[in-house]
């Protein structure tokens, strides 16, 4: 089932929202139809801000929550390189029927910061 | 933080009452029920007390109850036990598709060993349709099984109809009625069933112990093979402290069952009517009429049934959800999609399941966290927002 910190983050939902001038991106899982929008706000090459919004399973809500604390403060550059596996590690796991919602996360945030994002 | 128990139909807690008559059969009358001596004797004497008390609840006589783990083993016995008996007469089993999993997968394992198995389906209140059942009965038909009340949505199906039509055509009828039992009156004999499966644990008794009901006359080959236990019918040594528990709870049941009618109900209409008053985009799943008192199943549109359960945990509300999914598909609730609900509400699904243990006050500390719970989820929601 689901570790205490996918369970504690899709209770408390840390950083859900939207930041309407950041640049953002909406990826969808083309197999259950979960969907991750993901905002990222930069200064100077540094991640100031993140939000995320969900519509999905547990997995899919606490791996968004997730990408945004774990960037935080970050360089573009360090952040380029979270994996799939960090992810699932900051979740201290996820059920493997579920990965696909740490593999959505992350597809988001190399799509997001992989074009520059100005300023 | 309150703690709100809405999941009565996964499980119940032991009534304080069945803990203590189980007590003595732990620690002072523990013999085993067949051994000739006081503490076997005094045993026995506990188990046919019981026997004697499960039947009451269910309007049968004692000897035709059959000690069993629970309602998985209850199902299991019924539907092998009368396949592998009956094999010479025919091969064709005749089910639901909205089954526990305990006939489905039964279901299935028969249909692995030669026989064969049609699923008739529900329809969008969750009932099913007697011509369908009466229309898939052919010469090779030995058994047919239809649960009583539905795990998900609290749906009752007609059994004394089918019942009727199983007795015509003179098919072996077997009900799972592991979620009616010590909920609506059940009285076999009024039902004309055959066999007839019910669990200790989802009536405040203990888990582990569960009955099958055997209409006088009905045979079947034993699961289990052993000692003479049960008439032949079950071998192991009897779980004496279990059946007086099961026994216990089976009186107090009865004992309940009008405040059950009347009380819970009044619960659960009041918690459903509120929720649908003060949630828009929500909905009822299965009928509303021809339901047991004590559940609803709701779909919140917009938001995931998982994700809405371990919220409403961490606010100390616990219920359950036909939403999960597996194997990285969609494999929602098979009941829900046996009815034709849409996936988006499947997704969105929770059940409530009361007991005769809540109180007004369990309903109040729901409906002060649901509103905000399911409108957080939707504000989330890429999706929602955008309808």
């Amino acid at each position: 089932m689901y570790s205490p910190t996918v369970r504690r983050l899709v209770a408390e939902l840390p950083n859900q929202g939207r930041l309407p001038e950041a640049p953002s991106i909406t990826v969808e899982n083309p197999i259950c139809g979960d969907v991750l929008e993901l905002f990222i706000k930069t200064e100077n090459g540094i991640i100031t801000e993140s939000r995320f919004q969900a519509a999905g399973c547990p997995a899919a809500i606490a791996a968004g929550a997730a990408i945004t604390l774990m960037v935080q403060g970050k360089s573009t550059e360090v952040a380029r390189q979270i994996s799939v596996e960090q992810l699932i590690a900051f979740l201290e796991d996820l059920p493997s029927h579920k990965r696909h919602g740490a593999e959505m996360a992350i597809r988001a945030l190399k799509s997001l910061i992989s074009t520059p994002v100005g300023r | 933080m309150r703690q709100v128990y809405f999941d009565n139909n996964a499980t119940t807690p032991v009534d304080p009452l069945v803990l203590e008559a189980m007590r003595p059969y732990f620690l002072d009358d523990f013999g085993n029920a067949s051994s000739i001596h006081g503490f076997g004797q005094r045993a026995r004497a506990a188990l046919e007390e019981a026997r004697r008390q499960i039947a009451d609840l269910i309007g049968a006589q004692a000897q035709e109850i059959v000690i069993t783990s629970g309602g998985t083993e209850s199902d299991n016995t019924a539907l092998r036990g009368t396949a592998y008996y009956l094999r010479d007469q025919g091969n064709h089993i005749i089910t639901t598709t909205i089954e526990h999993p305990a006939v489905l997968r039964t279901c299935e394992q028969l249909e692995k060993e030669g026989f064969e198995v049609t699923y008739v389906p529900a329809g969008k209140d969750g009932q099913v349709r007697i011509d369908l059942l009466e229309a898939a009965i052919k010469d090779q038909t030995i058994l047919m099984s239809v649960m009583y009340v539905n795990n998900e949505t609290g749906t009752i199906q007609p059994i004394k109809q089918i019942a009727e039509l199983a007795r015509r055509r003179k098919v072996v009828f077997h009900t799972d009625a592991v979620q009616a039992v010590g909920k609506i009156p059940v009285d076999v004999k009024e039902l004309g069933v055959d066999l007839l499966s019910l669990s200790g644990h989802k009536l405040h008794g203990p888990k582990g112990i569960g009955a099958l009901y055997v209409r006088r006359g009905i045979r079947f080959n034993p699961l289990l093979l052993g000692g003479p236990h049960e008439r032949n019918r079950r071998a192991g040594t009897e779980n004496v402290p279990g059946v007086v528990g099961l026994g216990k709870a089976s009186e107090l049941a009865k004992a309940a069952l009008e405040d059950f009618g009347t009380r819970v109900r009044g619960l659960r209409d009041r918690l459903e009517k509120e929720v649908l008053a003060q949630i828009p985009d929500t909905s009822v799943n299965g009928s509303r009429t021809e339901r047991v008192p004590h559940v609803t199943n709701l779909s919140f549109r917009g938001t995931e049934g998982e994700a809405l359960l371990i919220s409403l945990d961490f606010q100390g509300v616990a219920v359950s959800t036909g939403s999960a999914c597996s194997s990285g598909s969609i494999e929602p609730s098979h009941v829900l999609r046996a009815m034709g609900i849409p996936s988006d509400l499947i997704h969105g699904s929770l059940r409530f399941s009361l007991s005769r243990m809540n109180t007004d006050e369990d309903v109040d500390y729901l409906l002060s966290i649901l509103p905000q719970t399911v409108g957080r989820m939707r504000e989330m929601s890429p999706l929602y927002r955008d309808r």
